[in-house]
């Protein structure tokens, strides 16, 4: 048994969590050797610190380990709940992931195949990443807490926006890096993102009538046969989607329905059509 | 009778052009109301409208004194809301504990101990603290029920919509459950609809009985156990001009209708019988009405 024993204060310290890492490592060493020290540290233990620890170690264990998501949106300062929301969207729907990668392994192939093709193949699919994370943020196809979720005070949009932007800080980085990778100017690597965000404005608006994956599908749809019809036989005339006027007409398209989801934006609040 | 909590006017919803409420007028104040109807008699679209979900096409509503199709006043009203859907999923690689903490975090629970020790309190309500940790994939449906239950039990809410909360319970579970649902409709508003006529009778002073979109009774259950008073009979074999009648386990037929069979005897009804005799139910319907 050892001889030394540990100060009365430091004990008190330890005991209120106040001493530093390599002070609290010092004393535990100590303590599991020590049966004096040990029966000190019972007799001062303050007993509703005790239980408090106990409950928030027994909850972290029921709670399950925080996803990936979680702990990146927390990291990013998100609060923990907005962490909780955003991390669920995973669990939510599990495929979104694979949806987006799909994606983007589509775009790197389309990179890799001939310099028409390729171009095409990235501009039909890139800016329909976006449209697949609002698709996938919530509703009730995608979520299977939604109408639970509705019943609750928190809100809609923020749910919607946090879904959809924790789904986007993942693919968008991505796909960022490959558009420079295509062989057209610099400033087209760009321009995509602009159809994405009419796509993405447009489905959002259209799910204030319709259910989001239909409304989704339906954009997705239209996109393909827009950049097809522009590009032509043979896709030679494919960066015709991002032409001046085409970029214009995407950037109205986009105000415009922002405005009209605005406006609908409370049926969010409440289920669409049941079916 | 109470304060009202609820107050609905003129109430209509159609999908489409068919109605799923037609011109519902209802009072509701604290306590606990059973809501029974066949299928398709419009209870959930009822519920969905009063837990603030959904609109109706039509006519008034408030709820807890507010205008539930008011943005500012729906979420004040879901701030004291607990609301049970029909089907109530869960995503993947929940724990019981996790879903109602998630649930609890989107109820404004923002202190994480908080929440973490109400989620227990609500999780140990619906006898579920020993399953806590479990995922919600692995626990059987009435289990899932129970935890389903628990989050709508967050905070001790002013209205509780409850949408067929003893679904694929067992019988010790459903009466441990009427224990708690019991305790909350001392305090709050509490509307369970449910096809259980036993949890209606075990627990509700009032009892709406919805068809076709139209309230075809309200009042207190023991007025509609009144009404079927010296309609029920024992018998032993089978009269066809019973609206309902079944073979019972004691060999006897038990007669629903307005001739006595003969050589009956009289019995005293239950509500299952009364709610029979009120939808006049055809013989051949009984079946699908019991089911």
């Amino acid at each position: 048994m050892s001889q030394w024993h540990a100060d009365a204060a430091a004990l008190r310290d330890y005991t209120a969590g106040r001493t530093p890492l390599p002070v609290t490592a010092s004393l535990e060493a100590h303590l599991v050797r020590c049966d004096e020290c040990r029966a000190i540290l019972r007799a001062d233990a303050d007993r509703g610190r005790h239980a408090a620890v106990w409950d928030r170690v027994v909850d972290d264990v029921l709670v399950g380990p925080e996803s990936r998501a979680e702990r990146l949106a927390m990291r990013l300062g998100l609060s923990e709940r907005d962490a909780m929301i955003a991390g669920s969207a995973p669990r939510v729907r599990g495929a979104w992931l694979l949806g987006v990668l799909l994606c983007l392994l589509l775009a790197v192939v389309a990179v890799q195949a001939s310099s028409t093709w390729g171009t095409f193949v990235f501009l039909a699919v890139a800016p329909l990443v976006p449209v697949g994370a609002v698709a996938f943020a919530y509703g009730q196809e995608a979520d299977p807490l939604w109408e639970t979720t509705l019943a609750t005070p928190s809100e809609p949009l923020r749910l919607v926006i946090i879904r959809a932007v924790t789904v986007l800080v993942v693919a968008l980085p991505v796909l960022l890096l490959v558009a420079p990778l295509l062989p057209w100017p610099t400033w087209t690597a760009a321009a995509w993102l602009l159809p994405a965000l009419a796509c993405t404005a447009l489905t959002v608006a259209l799910s204030t009538w319709f259910p989001v994956s239909e409304a989704a599908l339906g954009i997705t749809a239209l996109w393909v046969v827009v950049t097809a019809v522009a590009a032509g036989p043979g896709f030679r005339d494919v960066l015709l989607v991002l032409s001046t006027p085409m970029l214009s007409l995407y950037l109205v398209v986009a105000v415009v329905a922002t405005i009209v989801f605005w406006v609908r934006l409370d049926r969010l609040a409440t289920l669409g059509r049941i079916r | 009778m109470n304060s009202s909590t609820v107050a609905l006017r003129g109430v209509t919803k159609k999908y489409g052009r068919s109605p799923a409420l037609d011109g519902m007028d209802l009072t509701l104040g604290v306590g606990i109301t059973g809501l029974l109807g066949p299928n398709g008699a419009g209870k959930t679209t009822l519920l969905r409208i009063l837990a603030t979900v959904l609109r109706p096409t039509d006519g008034t509503c408030r709820v807890l004194g507010l205008d539930p199709f008011q943005p500012e006043q729906r979420t004040d009203i879901r701030r004291r809301l607990g609301y049970l859907p029909q089907e109530s999923g869960y995503p993947r690689g929940f724990t019981a504990f996790r879903y109602v903490d998630y649930l609890a975090a989107l109820k404004e629970w923002s202190d994480r101990s908080a929440r973490h020790a109400e989620a227990r309190r609500v999780l140990d309500l619906v006898g579920m603290s020993d399953l806590a940790g479990k995922r919600m994939r692995a626990l059987s449906g009435g289990q899932r029920r129970r935890v389903a239950l628990a989050q709508a039990l967050i905070g001790e809410p002013d209205l509780l919509v409850l949408d067929e909360p003893t679904t694929g319970l067992d019988p010790e579970q459903r009466v441990s459950l009427r224990g708690v649902l019991s305790g909350a409709g001392h305090r709050a508003t509490v509307l369970l609809a449910t096809h259980q006529t036993e949890d209606v009778a075990a627990l509700c002073e009032r009892v709406v009985v919805l068809d076709a979109g139209r309230v075809l009774h309200d009042g207190p259950v023991t007025e509609l156990v009144a009404s079927a008073r010296g309609r029920v009979w024992l018998a032993d074999s089978e009269d066809d001009r019973a609206l309902s009648a079944w073979r019972t386990g004691t060999g006897r037929y038990r007669h629903i209708g307005h001739h006595p069979p003969p050589g009956a005897e009289l019995t005293e009804p239950t509500l299952e019988d009364a709610y029979l005799l009120l939808r006049g139910v055809p013989r051949h319907d009984l079946d699908e009405v019991r089911s």
